[in-house]
């Protein structure tokens, strides 16, 4: 049995999008300018999904052309892979991104952002002590380029009291 | 133009990196004084990028690219110090006559700009996506793929014809479309921190072993004895950097190619010679002049810098085009003065850069990439202090790297995001003019000019190869 390659992947991704595209697009209004749907709002999305049906059908030939010696993705070994320290960065990076989003209005901007520095710092290797004060460094920096010279709302969350 | 230093000369790190990271910052000030920070973060990325380039023969940026190959090779021979002073001048001097001549084109093209209707706006959007579609690295069919990309997040929002919410799935956030900026941060910013930090071996610095030491004294001899190479050179990376979709990497490969090709030392390239750094170095600056032509006259960015420029330009309230030269002439006149002005300042920077990169080169890696993940965040949420903007460069930031790691370009999807408005807008309101027909987008001149430059760019190269077998098969 013939396995997927990267090429595969990307134009079964695409053929996939589009067909999502061609679906929703089927819920949007008719335009009511008179001449057919040329003017509604499904017309350019839908032009957009055939390039992309085409540029798809275009990545499964190529990978197809290409079977013989190209690199085949294996999934069996892709958990492997993630537990390396360096995809674990990534993902331990994703996931305190995810964290400043979720908790940065409960906990506040300082104290939110003092942590993620801290814990990607220790991830990456910094030393304890230089890590404490680099985080502290950043966060006060920013604090006050972006919370007092630009004045722009940062949230102060369970260090309210204090008045930043 | 201390962060352009900054993030510039740190390798892997780009000026477009750079330039995004300063915008957040920028919203809060005048227009005028916006630019003025993203123009000289730009030009002191680019110059500094040739620092690592030369010392460490790892481009700072991907514009100093060919500045290694004859750099290193100096550096390698005890001549590092000329390299660098040999680079900071030509940096100046290209930027200097890049500039020059946007200000004398730039007017001149936005007079013929303002013949173009719909038909002709939509053909040159489409045109300055093709280019940038083909000249990206990787397969045509990728470059493509990822334009489409571009075009169909840029769909999501308020229809602006009809006022229907499309893509947006109920949320409110969307209603507004996706925000240039955040993307940009993710696509540039947290992808690249993402391939660094897959290897964490490459947290550990290079090391410099060598005491920079800078030496203008053979410099000013040099330069008038290459001083037709420096302005062939500051014209070739022009001509590249204004076209839509190219920049500075392509401009300073070019540009030392064809040095290489007239040249009587032609052999001698790669070897350590002056003409190599010359070339490049001149080129690459001169480039971002060229950028700014596309930019400010038809409202396409010339490449990646200029595509944020043009969505901060338009945060900004303004509309780049060719009525920006007699709605905001002031402006305008603002931006080329801050242009010259910067390359005094770049001088004097660049000089003061060079002497203390050796202790830059020695902050950790690892520090760099926290700050860099942490500013990424806060400067997405800055922009309207929305959380869902930092979710939105967490989503670029990831699906640059995973279009990275199958070797899809990214330029072509910012250029698709920037331009896909115009595209659809331009589109729509000429099929509207024209009662549904597509005829006016092929029958006009200007408009057919445009359509068979577009086919030309992407079937011109296997045409032209058909033809020369067939002729080569009658032969035989």
């Amino acid at each position: 049995m013939k396995k997927l390659n990267q090429d595969h992947i990307i134009g079964i991704v695409c053929i996939i999008l589009s067909i999502i595209i061609l679906s929703t697009t089927r819920s949007f209004p008719k335009s009511t300018t008179g001449f057919s749907d040329l003017s509604g709002p499904s017309f350019y999305p839908n032009v957009l999904a055939f390039v992309f049906v085409f540029c798809g059908l275009y990545q499964v030939i190529i990978g197809l052309r290409k079977q013989e010696g190209s690199s085949v993705i294996d999934l069996s070994s892709s958990w492997n892979a993630i537990r390396k320290p360096g995809p674990l960065n990534i993902l331990v990076t994703i996931a305190l991104i995810l964290c400043f989003i979720l908790f940065m209005e409960i906990l506040g901007f300082i104290v939110c952002s003092y942590m993620i520095l801290f814990i990607l710092m220790w991830r990456f290797g910094v030393p304890l002590l230089k890590n404490a004060l680099y985080s502290a460094i950043f966060v006060l920096l920013l604090n006050a380029i972006f919370g007092k010279l630009f004045t722009i709302y940062l949230p102060s969350g369970v260090l309210d009291y204090l008045d930043f | 133009m201390i962060l352009g230093i900054f993030v510039g000369g740190i390798p892997g790190l780009t000026a477009t990196m750079a330039v995004a990271l300063i915008v957040p910052l920028t919203f809060h000030m005048s227009p005028i004084a916006g630019l003025a920070m993203i123009l000289g973060v730009s030009f002191c990325a680019i110059f500094a990028g040739d620092i690592p380039a030369t010392y460490l023969r790892i481009p700072g940026t991907p514009a100093s690219g060919a500045a290694i190959l004859d750099g290193y090779e100096m550096t390698r021979q005890g001549k590092g110090s000329l390299a660098l002073a040999l680079d900071l001048t030509c940096s100046v001097l290209g930027g200097l006559i890049g500039i020059t001549i946007l200000i004398f084109v730039a007017p001149i093209l936005a007079k013929f700009a303002l013949k173009f209707t719909n038909f002709e706006y939509f053909w040159l959007a489409v045109f300055g996506l093709s280019m940038s579609a083909v000249i990206s690295r990787g397969t045509r069919i990728k470059g493509v793929i990822s334009m489409t990309l571009g075009l169909i997040f840029a769909t999501i929002g308020i229809d602006i014809t009809t006022g229907y919410p499309r893509f947006t799935f109920s949320s409110t956030e969307l209603m507004a479309g996706i925000g240039f900026i955040p993307a940009m941060i993710g696509l540039f910013g947290l992808s690249e921190v993402f391939k660094y930090v897959l290897l964490p071996e490459s947290f550990r610095n290079p090391t410099i072993t060598e005491r920079i030491q800078i030496s203008f004294k053979s410099v000013g001899t040099l330069l008038y004895k290459f001083k037709l190479l420096i302005l062939r050179s500051s014209i070739i990376g022009n001509v590249i950097g204004a076209l839509p979709g190219a920049g500075a990497d392509i401009a300073a490969w070019v540009s030392y190619g064809m040095a290489k090709k007239v040249s009587r030392r032609s052999a001698e390239f790669g070897t350590g010679i002056e003409e190599g750094v010359i070339a490049p170095t001149s080129a690459n600056n001169s480039a971002l002049g060229g950028t700014w032509i596309p930019a400010l006259v038809f409202g396409i960015p010339g490449d990646t810098v200029t595509a944020i420029v043009l969505g901060a330009m338009m945060m900004y309230g303004l509309k780049p085009g060719p009525l920006i030269f007699q709605q905001n002439a002031y402006l305008v006149n603002q931006i080329f003065s801050v242009a010259l002005v910067s390359q005094a300042f770049l001088l004097i920077i660049g000089w003061f850069a060079i002497k203390m990169y050796t202790q830059l080169f020695k902050f950790p890696r690892n520090i760099v990439l926290v700050g860099i993940i942490i500013f990424s965040a806060v400067g997405s949420y800055a922009l309207r202090s929305s959380l869902f903007d930092v979710s939105i460069m967490l989503f670029f930031g990831v699906l640059g790297y995973i279009m990275e790691s199958c070797g899809i370009p990214l330029p072509p999807l910012i250029l698709g995001l920037i331009l896909g408005p115009m595209i659809e807008d331009n589109l729509r309101v000429g099929l509207v003019k024209s009662d549904g027909s597509f005829l006016p987008f092929i029958t006009r001149p200007i408009s057919l000019a445009f359509f068979i430059l577009i086919i030309a760019l992407f079937f011109g190269e296997p045409i032209i190869k058909a033809i020369r077998s067939f002729f080569t098969r009658r032969k035989t």
